[in-house]
């Protein structure tokens, strides 16, 4: 190891020579950039599952009507280090099976519910969709930000059933089957 | 990096600035290659069932009758027919074309396709004490004839079904028409008056109608 170290010395003091000599001066700029850009990581579930929606009477089960906490997912890692926007799109739970006949006027194929993110912004951030797939956005936020622990959470509560045009109504019963909506987190730079 | 035996083996700093500007060049075009991950999503499905449900009425409403038959016959599921509508004071059967009958009606619900089957159990109007063989030359049998639907739906349930024999059955099966919801519910119970051929055997005569509604397993 000393044997290389002397080798070096001696070497850089060969190059300084000419220079020395000459008396140039040579400047070099290093830049580098980061680009603006925003993460989403994935959520601890994908699909937050409601089970049985009914009651004995076959509409919305009363214990799903209020403000408790059905189910959530949790994004650990979500960020964006440059101005931005949040946006959550989402659309209501709406019966996947298809039905040859028209809908009967006292019953539902589509469910709203509250879809509450919290963990960006300082704020609660509440999308409760009605229509085909409404957009909900937070921002510009001008500073960067990251999801502190538990990160990005989203919740869902308050179920309610829809007429064919996207209207609350209470008291309707549901249609047999599956029902399914989509809620979509996008963090978009504003650069 | 750039080892010191690297340096070493170049004896003119022109040359060394080259080899390092090159790495940075190679580096920059390195960062500019990079995908841009300027905007990121994820999806989160909310999933639920509305299970298949169907009910009956729990309790039933004396709606309308024929001619000689009175709301007070009708009580909780029994429907209780006068004597002298059955016969007369001589144990004939009453023979006539007038149907005597009475229509009772509840709230009942449905949110999907649906089968109703309706059984009697002992296929008309029978004395059970004389069931398997009554005497020669008496009757212990009228016929009934029934009707299970849903109210004013046009050939939503059975209608003018008459049993033949007892445990007999008829089912309606509602395929791919639009479920009721919650909706009235009619049952109509009639007593045919045909001649028969011989006095009715006296004692007590009975039905019970079974209505059974379903929904695909």
């Amino acid at each position: 190891m000393l044997d290389h170290l002397k080798f070096v010395v001696a070497a850089i003091g060969a190059l300084a020579v000419p220079t020395l000599a000459h008396a140039a001066e040579k400047q070099i700029n290093i830049t580098g950039e980061v680009s603006g850009a925003c993460g989403v990581g994935s959520p601890d579930v994908t699909e937050i599952n409601l089970y049985d929606l009914t009651g004995p009477n076959g509409m919305l089960d009363p214990g799903k009507l209020g403000t408790t906490v059905l189910g959530r997912a949790t994004i650990s890692d979500a960020w964006c280090n440059t101005p931005h926007s949040l946006v959550m799109e989402a659309t209501p739970m709406t019966l996947t099976r298809a039905v040859t006949y028209a809908q009967p006027s006292d019953m539902a194929r589509k469910v709203t519910y509250d879809a509450r993110l919290t963990g960006w912004g300082n704020y609660p951030f509440t999308g409760r969709p009605r229509g085909g797939s409404d957009r909900y956005a937070m921002g510009p936020m001008l500073s960067p930000w990251a999801a502190s622990s538990p990160g990005l959470v989203l919740e869902v509560s308050k179920l309610q059933t829809l007429t064919p045009a996207g209207t609350e109504q209470p008291n309707l019963m549901l249609e047999y089957g599956e029902y399914r909506g989509t809620v979509t987190i996008t963090l978009t730079t504003e650069n | 990096m750039l080892s010191p035996r690297h340096i070493s083996q170049n004896h003119e700093g022109t040359s060394v600035m080259k080899h390092i500007l090159s790495a940075l060049g190679a580096a920059a075009l390195m960062a500019w290659a990079m995908p841009a991950l300027a905007d990121d999503t994820q999806s989160v499905d909310i999933v639920g069932t509305a299970e298949a449900f169907c009910s009956l009425p729990t309790s039933w409403q004396y709606v309308s009758s024929t001619i000689g038959v009175n709301a007070s016959e009708f009580a909780g599921t029994t429907w209780t027919i006068p004597a002298s509508l059955l016969a007369d004071a001589e144990g004939n059967g009453t023979v006539t074309a007038d149907e005597v009958a009475i229509r009772v009606r509840g709230t009942a619900a449905c949110n999907t396709t649906h089968s109703i089957m309706v059984q009697s159990l002992n296929g008309g109007l029978t004395n059970t004490d004389t069931l398997s063989s009554p005497p020669p030359g008496f009757e212990n049998n009228r016929r009934m004839i029934y009707n299970a639907n849903w109210t004013n739906k046009e050939g939503w349930g059975v209608f003018n079904w008459i049993p033949q024999s007892a445990g007999d059955s008829a089912t309606y099966d509602h395929a791919n028409r639009a479920p009721p919801g919650t909706h009235e519910f009619d049952v109509r119970m009639g007593l045919l008056r045909d001649p028969t051929a011989g006095p009715m055997v006296a004692g007590t005569y009975t039905d019970q109608l079974v209505i059974t509604i379903s929904v695909p397993g």
